[in-house]
């Protein structure tokens, strides 16, 4: 019989199309909120890896303790990927952290800001894509 | 005689590598570049413009790291007849790492048709190497030369005589980082640079298993009582 539907209507439409709107205002979030969850994922993955490079000088006996406060990890957008380094105005400071990361006559290397920043490298891009997605499922 | 062993192998063949560098002056057409593991003691007479290597770090590369599967060779020597094309199979076993190119070192190699071990374990050796000159010009020459010759950036590899594999050799950084001379009463300049490297090796997984070959598969078993 034709004509039947016009007079019964399709209750399980109506569950169908609110999904679909809320899957629709869901990706709009997304979009409008990338750039800066992955800004914020960048900045939080790079000041969690500088808390842990500190905490490693602090506990290393190779001489890094005295500098572990003035070592900084940031992100370098030139390159993606993040950059090591001692930030002192001070040469004597300046020069310690050469001769442990480099070592000289008396110190062999110690290579902590190298090291950290091989290790880092793998994982980075995964912690960053995991920070977002944390970011973008709930806090924006 | 090539040395054989794990790290030792590696360190050879950086050393090799970095053996018979020269310099050009005023003076010597062809000044030998000496070629040190670690700084060398005040006890070791050492004459710039030397070459020091050092090894940083042993790092487990899991960007190449697989499932570790049963890797074999077939030792026609022993009687094996190999599936053609076996050597250049992904699960083909060709070298032992850092030790033989063809398990000749085995005692007993050929009482085996066929030698199983586990896929080899990749990870990174980072080596530092730091070159030492009293002369800017000696630093131009052999910055010039390790950058486009001896650690060509971006196409760097090496050749391990021990198992008879050719490497990746990656120069991952260079450095400046000068030093005041302390046997000069920190009044002359030594010139430094300092390249950090990335070399690939394997561990092994496991020992290495001798077998048979299977000579025959039987499809179809009769039972009778």
């Amino acid at each position: 019989m034709t004509g039947s539907s016009s007079t019964q209507p399709n209750d399980s439409s109506a569950p169908l199309l609110s999904g679909m709107f809320a899957f629709v205002g869901h990706f709009e979030q997304v979009i409008n909120n990338y750039h800066a969850a992955i800004s914020t994922a960048i900045d939080q993955v790079s000041t969690a890896e500088q808390a842990m490079i500190r905490d490693k000088a602090r506990q290393s006996d190779t001489g890094w303790a005295p500098l572990a406060d003035k070592i900084q990890v940031q992100y370098s957008p030139e390159e993606r990927m993040l950059k090591y380094s001692v930030a002192t105005e001070d040469i004597k400071e300046n020069n310690k952290a050469l001769s442990l990361e480099f070592g000289d006559g008396d110190t062999p290397p110690s290579p902590l800001l190298r090291s950290s920043a091989h290790a880092s490298k793998e994982n980075f891009g995964s912690q960053v894509t995991d920070k977002a997605y944390e970011l973008l499922s709930g806090g924006y | 005689m090539t040395r054989t062993g794990f790290l030792l192998a590696e360190d050879e063949a950086i050393k090799k590598r970095l053996t018979g560098l020269t310099v050009t002056d005023d003076r010597n057409n062809t000044r030998p570049v000496q070629v040190f593991f670690r700084y060398p003691d005040a006890e070791t007479e050492r004459e710039y413009p030397f070459v020091t290597i050092e090894m940083l770090d042993i790092v487990h590369a899991k960007n190449r790291q697989h499932s570790e599967l049963p890797i074999y060779y077939y030792n026609t020597a022993g009687g094996a007849s190999a599936p053609t094309g076996a050597s250049s199979m992904p699960n083909a076993m060709n070298y032992w790492p850092s030790n033989s190119p063809d398990f000749g070192y085995l005692d007993d190699k050929n009482d085996f048709q066929v030698l199983v071990s586990n896929e080899f374990v990749p990870v990174d050796l980072l080596y530092q190497v730091s070159t030492f000159t009293r002369s800017a010009l000696h630093d131009r020459q052999l910055s010039a030369n390790l950058l486009t010759k001896v650690f060509p950036f971006r196409r760097g590899s090496i050749h391990i005589d021990a198992d008879n594999t050719d490497r990746r050799l990656e120069l991952l950084d260079w450095s400046t980082a000068d030093l005041l001379d302390p046997e000069a009463g920190y009044r002359k300049r030594i010139f430094r640079k300092v390249y950090t490297l990335q070399m690939s090796a394997e561990l092994p997984s496991t020992d290495i298993y001798g077998t048979q070959q299977t000579t025959e598969i039987v499809a179809n078993i009769d039972y009778t009582n």
